[in-house]
Order: structure tokens, then sequence, then C-alpha cells
């Protein structure tokens, strides 16, 4: 017992990780992140080492030497001689490499998961859409909580002119179609590659932070009132320190709640973005944009499931995840 | 890009295992054999097959034409209004023009591939010694299809609101604009009056829909396009074989049979226009019977019927019309203003594989800008070559060469990095738009892909504030390239990528006077030559309209114009 | 109580400025021309003077600096003068009226079932927390929300309405449900009341449960979170101690204050009712408010986006508005003077 932490953090691990299914949540997190980190080592058109007419290249799936820019792995089979050899990646097939003898086709053992009509390997294609979801997720719920806890806490510890202003303002923001937004801001900055992801991620920051904002000024109305916030005022403290320490510790369960299920749904619009046909460039993958392929084609059950059951389980991770989490800090659920 | 014979080239073989060593080989060859044309697919097409060739039976033609019953279209768009000159719209214009509409004069649609001009509204008419002055002399006789009888008015009311600068004919006022003077001398004589001669008038003309004076004259330009105001947008009254019925938004047109025609009368009872947008429930009602016409298939629900029993009850209409595909350079970049360069470019795309392997060796490769039945086309001119060895050596030549070491080639230190424009919704636009970026990235090229909303895309396109775009032209039997090539259309025209050789706009600017047909088609082929030398486009390829018929319907003939319900008669079915 | 209401209704007057304006400035900024996409038919080269497009963008009220523009469109939108569509001519009222009420079907069918269903199965798990059934609700529960709309949506159309897979021998074309629309193509209009009736059940069916089911999932979780908040709170210890039975303690103490969460998402969920699901609408070709307004903002026609936009915004205030008064009535120590004091 001694040797056990009794810090803050050290009761909320230890909360998080009691219960099995929240321990193999995290887990899968730090596998699916690690899958859109080392997306390239698990699915490239190049090798991950290559020894070629003497000549060692190292990683060249990850930087790209000029010297094998005109190779990939299919033409790099036919050139390599018995000397010659290569780490081929498991998924020889990059993210936009066409392999035109077979469109659209069904799961076998030169595509694992099929192909689009293009040719392009759907495995490969998940693999490397990990990387478009992640960030969109991530960034965009940084983006939506800071404005919206900001916001929230402060019209409502102050109240009056300010409290007045922001509801009109969530009027104002909740009143603004996402696409009407989207739409507008693709055609000024007209985006390429990352900078469409770059893009797609405000958006979604900026449309959903009202139910951040409403959760955490409801909170905050409800816990201004309890009796513990009055002793702070009457001890003096400023309201900075009040809303900090007392006031927002306590409102943020609920935001993380929140917090979490916004990292899911703005993972899952994303995918209905782009499902919709807006923002990611048809060369990058984006697993609702793979979707969006199965329209013309709907006897091709495997462009439906893979990159749908992709989103599945991350967004079903990180709600797991975000659960586990909420337990753990809720301070009212230790025993 | 040091080694321009390091280009790769798509090989056959796939690359299967994990991790390997390289096979062992005689000799190792430096470079695969290039594919410069693409292997023939194993194609199921055989061209005896009339189901998979898209060829129309005889059979088809053979009969005695009987009169009765209704025949039901399956359209995939429902048309903004039926005014075409409030909404420039094909649908509409299908629907409407020659059909419950006519014009003075009509383009034989069933003179393939001449399509000369024929009466309609005018009986005959006569052309000044030097070309500028029509007279049409009308027929007489005609009602409208609510029983007023066709004047030299309606005409005049009609020419009247399309240079009414208050109407939305915004779209057909253009070619009026040569117009100096039209009149009516009486009540069955119109004289057109034209500033300079130009071989495509009566063309112009026969795109001139006649609509009531009796409904329109006394309208406002405002009110004339209101729906609210103007019973036309959504209710024609013209004076074709054909009547408009009714509409239901979304759901149906039905038009039928005109009793009173002056003209031949169709053997159909009623036309019924069923709207579905969605292509798979269109399928489904033609399954079911509930549709005689499935018009403007796409490629993949065509290959998807290739095996299907529907063959037992159908036909099917695979026709190559005036339209092409292409992808536009912008010359004002200094990367395309080099006419190597855009030779190369064409050589490294790989068409061949695009056309077999992504679209189902549907779409006719083409060099063309014209129809590419009509004499204006050489036969003769193949596209160039799907050869990115001698691409890469073109770019070499032209001075466009890896000279940082980056990886990307460059030129005067400006690398070779260009955006590729798309139309939002050009599904196979952005099928083979990835490949592209595929081919030019393994030569040294980076290109990234943009989709853009077709409001934004047409702005960027007339303010010539884009890289390279694809898209797709589409015209009829004969047309005048001066709007698309002359370099007085690089402003307000549509010359988008800014073409200028005085060559062309000279070859251009004589073909417009020239009457003799041979002569001009001499002119618009050497035209044609030239625009291969340059490929300021690369022009990609025809695509076919795909249609499927009942086997119940007879007479029918693919065509320009659209098919003909005037000339068609249902089969009895035997059940 | 009747001030504060008046209070918020005048108030939405500057709101409604505030959200059509800026609206109205995105569609400006946008670096589009409604014009030359209207004029440029995307198969047929046409010749289009410059003077043609000046009269054109006349028409639209376009060449005007943007305040005038603006002003016009408010001036339309006060007298209710709403104009016709660019795209195709026809007022702006007769597309409304015919996408509206198939929204309004859909979104009424999917919001009163997700309510129906998710308030007991709450209370239930809540007050049976950790049970087995609690644990097996949560993880459907987690599943249902993790399953994104446009997936489902797309699942359903290739394994259940295209025929390939689930089959229904006794259908022409084997297909168990309709691939798309609200209703039978074709002898829609000749159907007695009940068969129609029945027509358009059997077209609802996979959209409302595309569309409920995740919102029936929030809501389920909310009402749980709800019900074991208050669950802890004093009173209802003090309930318990009185010793009123479990069910009064719930029902009469517990439930009232555990509906505050989801009662404040009614107001939101409002707006959704008449902006209509673009996903849902989309996949199962459903013409609504949300194809209608994913086509208006793609042109750009800057009415009927305005006109969309400000309808939408009212009920969205009016949303608020209503879930702030339900919150009072359902929690007396919010006072409803609060929010604007």
């Amino acid at each position: 017992m001694a040797a056990q932490s009794h810090s803050y953090l050290g009761i909320v691990r230890r909360q998080f990780m009691r219960q099995r299914l929240h321990r193999v949540s995290l887990y899968a997190i730090f596998a699916i992140l690690l899958l859109a980190v080392g997306a390239d080592f698990v699915a490239s058109e190049r090798p991950i080492l290559l020894s070629l007419s003497g000549k060692l290249y190292v990683l060249p799936n990850v930087i790209n030497p000029v010297a094998l820019r005109a190779y990939d792995n299919r033409r790099l089979t036919q050139v390599m001689s018995e000397s010659d050899w290569a780490v081929f990646p498991p998924v020889p097939w990059g993210v936009n490499s066409h392999d035109l003898d077979a469109t659209l086709a069904p799961p076998s053992a030169t595509h694992w998961l099929g192909t689009d009509s293009g040719g392009r390997d759907v495995l490969a294609r998940v693999v490397h859409g990990s990387r478009v979801s992640l960030a969109v997720g991530v960034l965009s719920v940084i983006v939506l909580v800071s404005i919206g806890i900001l916001l929230g806490s402060v019209s409502a510890y102050y109240g009056g002119v300010l409290d007045l202003l922001l509801m009109r303002l969530l009027e104002v923001v909740h009143s603004v179609p996402a696409l009407l937004l989207l739409v507008t801001m693709l055609s000024v900055i007209m985006p390429t590659g990352w900078r469409a992801v770059v893009a797609m991620m405000v958006v979604i920051g900026l449309v959903n932070w009202t139910g951040v904002a409403r959760l955490v000024r409801g909170e905050i109305l409800r816990i201004k009132q309890m009796p513990y916030i009055e002793a702070s005022r009457a001890l003096g403290y400023g309201a900075p320190r009040i809303i900090l320490r007392h006031v927002l510790p306590n409102a943020l369960s609920p935001v993380l709640v929140t917090a979490t299920f916004a990292m899911a749904s703005a993972i899952q619009i994303e995918g209905a973005l782009s499902f919709l046909g807006f923002g990611i460039p048809a060369d990058m993958a984006s697993w609702g944009g793979m979707l969006n392929d199965v329209r013309g084609h709907t006897g091709a059950w495997w462009l439906a499931v893979f990159p749908g059951a992709a989103i599945f389980v991350t967004v079903t991770v990180y709600n797991l995840a975000g659960e586990g989490l909420r337990d753990a800090i809720d301070p009212r659920l230790k025993s | 890009m040091r080694n321009c014979s390091r280009v790769c080239l798509l090989v056959l073989c796939a690359v299967g295992s994990a991790c390997t060593h390289g096979k062992k080989k005689d000799d190792k060859p430096a470079v695969a054999a290039p594919r410069v044309v693409a292997t023939p697919p194993a194609k199921v097409e055989d061209s005896k097959d009339p189901w998979l060739s898209g060829t129309l039976p005889a059979s088809e033609m053979q009969g005695e034409p009987r009169s009765g019953g209704d025949l039901t279209v399956g359209l995939s768009t429902d048309p903004p209004s039926l005014n075409t000159y409030t909404d420039s719209d094909l649908v509409a214009s299908w629907i409407t023009g020659h059909r419950i509409y006519q014009s003075l004069v009509n383009i034989d649609p069933l003179d393939d591939p001449e399509y000369r001009v024929v009466p309609e509204l005018a009986e005959r008419w006569e052309i000044s010694p030097d070309n500028k002055t029509y007279t049409f002399h009308l027929r007489k006789g005609v009602q409208w299809h609510d029983g007023q009888p066709f004047t030299s008015r309606d005409v005049i009311a009609t020419m009247d609101k399309i240079q009414d600068p208050t109407t939305k004919a915004v779209h057909v006022r253009a070619y009026t604009q040569e117009l100096a003077s039209y009149s009516a001398p009486d009540d069955y004589t119109v004289v057109f009056v034209w500033k300079r001669p130009y071989f495509l008038t009566l063309d112009t003309i026969a795109d001139w829909s006649i609509q009531p004076a009796h409904v329109i004259a006394k309208l406002t330009g405002h009110q004339y396009n209101d729906a609210a105001t103007n019973p036309l947008n959504r209710a024609p009254v013209g004076t074709g074989p054909f009547k408009f019925v009714t509409w239901e938004s979304n759901a149906k047109i039905v038009i039928a049979r005109n009793d009173k025609y002056w003209g031949k009368k169709p053997y159909l009872e009623r036309v019924l226009f069923r709207i579905q947008q969605d292509p798979t429930v269109m399928l489904q009602l033609a399954e079911r019977g509930e549709i005689d016409l499935v018009d403007h298939m796409t490629t993949d629900e065509w290959v998807h019927l290739n095996d299907s029993p529907l063959r037992n009850a159908w036909n099917r209409s695979k026709f190559f019309s005036a339209n092409y595909g292409f992808i536009g350079w912008n010359l004002l970049r200094p990367m395309f203003a080099d006419k190597r360069v855009r030779r190369a470019l064409t050589m490294l795309i790989d068409r061949p594989g695009i056309v077999d392997k992504m679209l189902h060796g549907m779409p006719m490769p083409t060099t063309c800008h014209f129809y590419w039945k009509s004499p204006s086309c050489d036969e003769g001119l193949q596209p160039l070559p799907y050869d990115p060895i001698a691409g890469a050596k073109l770019l070499d030549e032209a001075g466009w060469k890896d000279s940082d070491n980056d990886g990307v080639r460059d030129k005067a230190g400006v690398p070779f990095r260009f955006v590729f424009m798309l139309p939002a919704g050009a599904v196979e636009g952005h099928l083979w738009a990835a490949k592209l970026k595929e081919d030019f990235d393994h030569v040294g090229i980076e290109m990234e892909i943009q989709t853009v909303e077709w409001s934004a895309f047409t702005k960027r396109l007339t303010e010539h504030t884009f890289d390279a775009c694809t898209l797709a032209w589409g015209g009829g039997p004969r047309g005048d390239p001066t709007q698309i090539w002359h370099s007085s259309s690089i402003k307000g025209g549509s010359n988008y990528i800014s073409y200028k050789n005085p060559q062309v706009d000279k070859l251009l600017e004589e073909a417009r006077v020239t009457f003799d047909a041979s002569a001009r088609d001499a002119m618009y082929r050497k035209f044609g030559a030239i625009l291969q030398d340059d490929q300021p486009y690369t022009f990609l390829f025809v695509r076919p309209e795909l249609n499927m018929l009942s086997k119940k319907i007879k007479g029918a003939r693919p065509s320009l114009m659209w098919w003909q319900f005037e000339n068609m008669w249902l089969e009895p079915q035997a059940k | 109580m009747l001030k504060y209401v008046v209070r918020r209704v005048l108030w939405m007057i500057p709101t409604l400025f505030g959200i059509t304006l800026v609206c109205f400035l995105l569609l400006r900024m946008a670096n589009a021309d409604p014009v030359s996409a209207k004029l440029q038919n995307p198969m047929r080269a046409q010749q289009i003077s410059q003077e043609a497009i000046a009269q054109l963008r006349a028409l639209y009220d376009l060449d005007k600096p943007w305040y005038v523009q603006y002003g016009r469109l408010v001036q339309r939108l006060c007298t209710l003068d709403l104009g016709t569509r660019w795209q195709d001519g026809r007022p702006i009222v007769d597309v409304i009226a015919e996408a509206l009420p198939i929204t309004l079907l859909l979104s009424l069918l999917s919001i009163t079932l997700a309510y129906l269903i998710s308030i007991p199965l709450g209370v239930y798990s809540a007050v049976k927390q950790y049970s087995l059934g609690d644990r097996v609700l949560t993880v459907v529960l987690f599943v249902l929300y993790s399953l994104p709309a446009f997936w489902v949506g797309t699942m359903f159309i290739v394994f259940l309405a295209s025929g390939n897979f689930l089959k229904c021998p006794w259908t022409a074309d084997h297909a168990c449900f309709p691939l798309q629309g609200w209703h039978a193509f074709d002898g829609f209009a000749a159907m007695s009341r009940w068969q129609k009736l029945g027509d358009v059940a059997w077209h609802m069916v996979l959209p409302v449960v595309t569309l409920t089911y995740q919102a029936f999932a929030v809501l389920s979780r909310y009402m749980r979170a709800g019900m074991l908040e208050t669950l802890r709170q004093d009173f209802i210890r003090t309930a318990r101690a009185k010793g009123l039975s479990e069910r009064r303690v719930i029902f009469g103490h517990a439930l009232r204050n555990s509906l505050i969460p989801i009662i404040t998402l009614i107001g939101l969920e409002l707006p959704e009712l008449v902006s209509g699901a673009v996903i849902v609408e989309s996949i199962f070709g459903i013409r609504g408010m949300g194809l209608v307004a994913l086509e208006a903002i793609r042109m750009p026609d800057y009415p009927l986006v305005i006109t969309i936009v400000a309808f939408t915004a009212v009920l969205v205030m009016l949303g608020m508005l209503l879930s702030d008064l339900l919150y009072a009535v359902v929690d007396p120590r919010i006072k409803a003077g609060e929010e604007s004091r």
C-alpha cells in the first residue's frame, strides 16, 4: 500500500486501469497512433531497406530518395538481381498506388482487403487513412474545447452583459451551417493535400464548440451557488483563481465526457464531409472518402465494410477510453 | 531526375510477399520493356453480340408501325424549367426542342453524320447573294397547341424576348449580336438581316424555339423570367408533334401526341419522362418493366449489365456523340508555355490504361475538336502514344531537369509543381486524376489534386487562375471553334487556357465565312493538325451515350439529337 | 416570467441580423461566381458576351456593393417576398413547401423515437448501475454511438436494400427495402390512405433508423449520467432515509432532476427538425431541406441560403429559449431570469 501513490493522478490512473475494457481501449489508441505514425512501414510503395547494385538504401519508404523516385515495389522486383535484396513492407502498396490489373477487385492474396475502382489497395488506404482521421479528430477537439471552456466559463462566472453576448454568439454560431463555412473556406484558400485536412479541422472546431460552452456554462451556474464557492469568495479570492481552482475542476468531468464524444464525432464529421465529397483530395486516403466510392458500386461490399469498420473501431476506443477517464477523475466515485 | 531511363513503367507483375530476394535473371534489364501501347485487354466484348457492342438489331427497324401506346423514358435529372430561354438546360431542350416547340428550320436528326438543315415552320427560305439577308416563308395553317394560329408575329415576339436585356435569355442572346435586324413584312414572311455572313446562321436559327406571341408578347422581361407569371416555364405551348400534358417536380413529365399536328403525326399516344436520380432504382424500374428506355447510363451500370438476364427483353445502344474530354494546360504558366512540355505530359499519361482498366474500355480516344464522324476531323490523326521514356526525354530537352537534386524537376529555379483542378462531382475525373498524380510523381513532376465547386471552378477558368484542369466539350454536328480556340476568346470567351496562335486565328476567321463545306472542312483539318502539334489540350476521349431500350420499342435510331419519339412505335407485348 | 420571455424574443431580432449577415458575408467572400456557373453549361461552349454577364449580374443584385445587396435581401425576407430559386426559377416558397414536410416527417419520427426509448433505458441502467443489464446496455450504446451514420446508411444500402445480399424473393427486385425516396415512385397517388401510410412507413424504416440510433445512444447516456448524478445527491439520501419506497424515490424525486441535461438537448434538437439531415437524405435520395440547402450552398444561391439560414436560426433561438424555460420548470433552483441578469 505504501508504494502506491496517493496523488490525484495516481488515483486517476489506478481507477482507470481497474477496468479491463478501459485498459484495452487505451492500448488500442496507442496502437492506432502507432499505425498512423508508422503507416509507411506497414503499407508503402517502396521497401523499408533496399540493397540495389551494391548500394544500400535505408528507409526509402520514408525519405523517398531521388534515385528511387521512379521505382515502386513492383518495378523493383523486376530489376533486382540475385545479389540485390530488400525488406518490403507487409503491404507492398502505397496510398496512391494504382494496380490497373485489379480494379475493383474483391479481397485476394495480392490485395488482402480488395481494391477500389482505381485499383488502389484498400488495406493500404485504410492504414494511411488513420493519419487523416486522427489529425482531424485530435486537433479539432483541441480547438473546440479551448474555445468552449474559455467562453463558457467566463460568461457564466461574470454573467451580465458578457453572458448575454455569449448566448447571442452561441445562437449565431449554431445557426451558421458548417457546410457553408467549409465551402467558403475551401473556395477562398483553395487548399491542396494536407492543407485541406487542416481547413477541415478548423471548420469542425469552429462550428462545434457551442456544446462545450453551453455545458460549461450550465455546470458553472450550478456550482456557483454551492456553499464552498461562496466560502472562497468570502475568503477574498479573485475570480480567475476561483474559476480555475474551484469551479472548473468541478465542471470538468462533464466537459471531459463531451470532449471525448466530440473527438469521436469530429472523426465522424470528417468522414461524413469526405463522404459527401468535400475537402480531402482524391489522392489522399480518408475513410469517409473511401466509403464514397461505394455509391456507384453497391456490389463492392469490401469498399463499404473495411473503411467504415476503421472509423467505427477508432471512434469506439476513443469513447471507451473517455468513459474510463470520466469514471476515474470523477471524485464522487471514489470509495 | 538525372537518368531519364529510370522512368517507372507499369510492370504487369505484382509483388505478393512481404520480404523477398530478387529473382535470378540471366541478364538484368536496365529498364523493363515500355508498355507503349497497352496490351489489348481480354475484352469480354464481342462485336457480334449486339447486347455487348450496343448496336440496335436490324429487326428493330422492321415491321408495320402501329399507332397507340405509352412510352416511359427514364431521365436522371429534373429540368429547372421547360423554357430554354430562361434556363439553359440540356434535358429541357431535349424534351421541348422540335418536339413541343418548333423552329423555323430543323437539323434532320436521322441524317448521320451530315445532319443537313431541313424546313420546319418555314416552308422554304432564300439567302441573299452576300449571305447576309435570310428570308423565310412560313408554313400556313399551323396551329398552336391551344388552338391559336401560328403567324410571323410569334417569330417576332420570340425574337423580342431573346433580345430584351431584362430577360434571362442571355445564353441565346449572345448569338443574336450579329443580327442587324429582323422584321415581318406580312403574316407569313420573316426577314433576318445579319451584319456579317456566317456559315452557321441556319444552325443558329434551328436552335431558336418559336414561342406563342399570344402568351409572351404582353409580358415584361421580369414577368417573362418568373415561373409565377410566365406559364411557359412550367407548361410549354408549342406547335410540334407532341403537346405538353403535366409535370410533377422530380417525378414525371408527360407529353402527348398532338392530333392536330400539321406534319406526320407520331405513332405513340404519350411519352412519359420518369425522373429518377438514382441509377440503381432506374435499373430496378427497368427490370420491373416500368421504364421502356433508360437514358444516359453510366459506364459502370453498362458493364454491370453485361451478363444480365435483361438482355432477353432489352436492346442496348452505344453511340459516340459530339463530345470530348480533355486536360487543359494553362499556357500562362511557365511550365506549360513550352510545346515540348505539353507533348511530354500527354505522352506521360497512361490513356490506354485509364480507358481499358478504369473506364472498362468504353470511351473512344480522339484528337479532334469536332464531331468525330464529321469530315472536319482528320481520321489519320492518331493520339500521341503513351511513352513515358520519350516523354521524360522531351522534358529533359525542354530544360526541365532535376538540377537541385530534390526529386522534382525544375528550370530556372521554378520547380515543376502544379495543381490539377477538377469540378466537384466529376467522379471518373477524380478516379484517373489520382493515377495521373502517381505517374507524374515517378518522373519528378509534383501534381496536387484540387476539387472545386462548379461555381468556383468556372470563376477560376474565366479568370485564368488555374494551372491545369479537366473539362469536356459537347456540341452539335457542326461547330465553330472560334469561341474556344481564337485568341480573341481569351477574354470573355471560353479560351480558358489562353491559347494564342496567329495561324489558327486566321484559319478560324476564314472558315466562318466559307460557305463551301468541303473547303471549310479542309481548313478545319489543318487546324486539327496544328492543335495536335501544339497539344494545348491533352485530348482524352469521346464518351459514349449509353442507352437501354425495351425490345418492344421499334423504329429507334440513335442520333446526335437524342431519341426521335416521332418515329418510334410499340410492338404489342406477348404476355 | 412574461417580461423575461418578451425580452428574449426581442433579443432575437439583432441576433437574426447577425446570423444572416455572417452567412451573407461568407457567401460574398467565397471565391465563386454563381452567374458564370449558371451560364457555363458543363458540356457546351457557349458564346457569352460580357454584356450578357453584366445583365445577369444586375438581375441578381451582384453588381451592387455588399450592403445594398444585403439590404435588399433583408427587405425581401421581411416582406416575405422570397423570390425564386436561381437554379430553376421556381418560387422559394414552393421549394421549401415541398421539402419541409418530408424533413419534418423524418425528423419528428426520429426525435420522438429517440426520446421514447432513451429515457426509460437511461433510468434503468442508472438505477441498476453495474448490473448485467447495465453493462450490456452500456456496450450496446457504445457500439451504436460509435457507428458513423454514413457507414450504417451505406451498409444498409449494400446489404439490405440492394438485393445483392439479403434477398426477399417476393419483391420484384429481391430487395427487402426500397433504395431511394420516401415513397413509391410509381402509383403513390393512386394508393388508398392506408396503403400510402404503409408505403411511407416501409420507405422510412432505414432512413429513420439511420437517423435515430445515434441520437438515442447519446440521449440514453446523458439520461444515465444525469440519473446517477441525482441519485448521489443529499436529498435522495434524505428521501431514502425517510423510508420512501425506491419507486417513489426514483420516479417522484430523482427522475425530475435528472431530466435536466437531456431537456437542454431538446432545444438543440429543434433546429435539426427543419435543417434536415444531409447525410441520410443523400444516401437514401430523400429530397428534404438538407439536400435543398446543400445545392443552394454549392450554387451559391444567395436568397435561398439566407432564407433557409434565417428560418433555421429562428428555430434555434426558439429552441434555446424553450430549453431554458424547461430548465426553469424542472429545476426550480434556477430562476428563469438568471440567464440574462
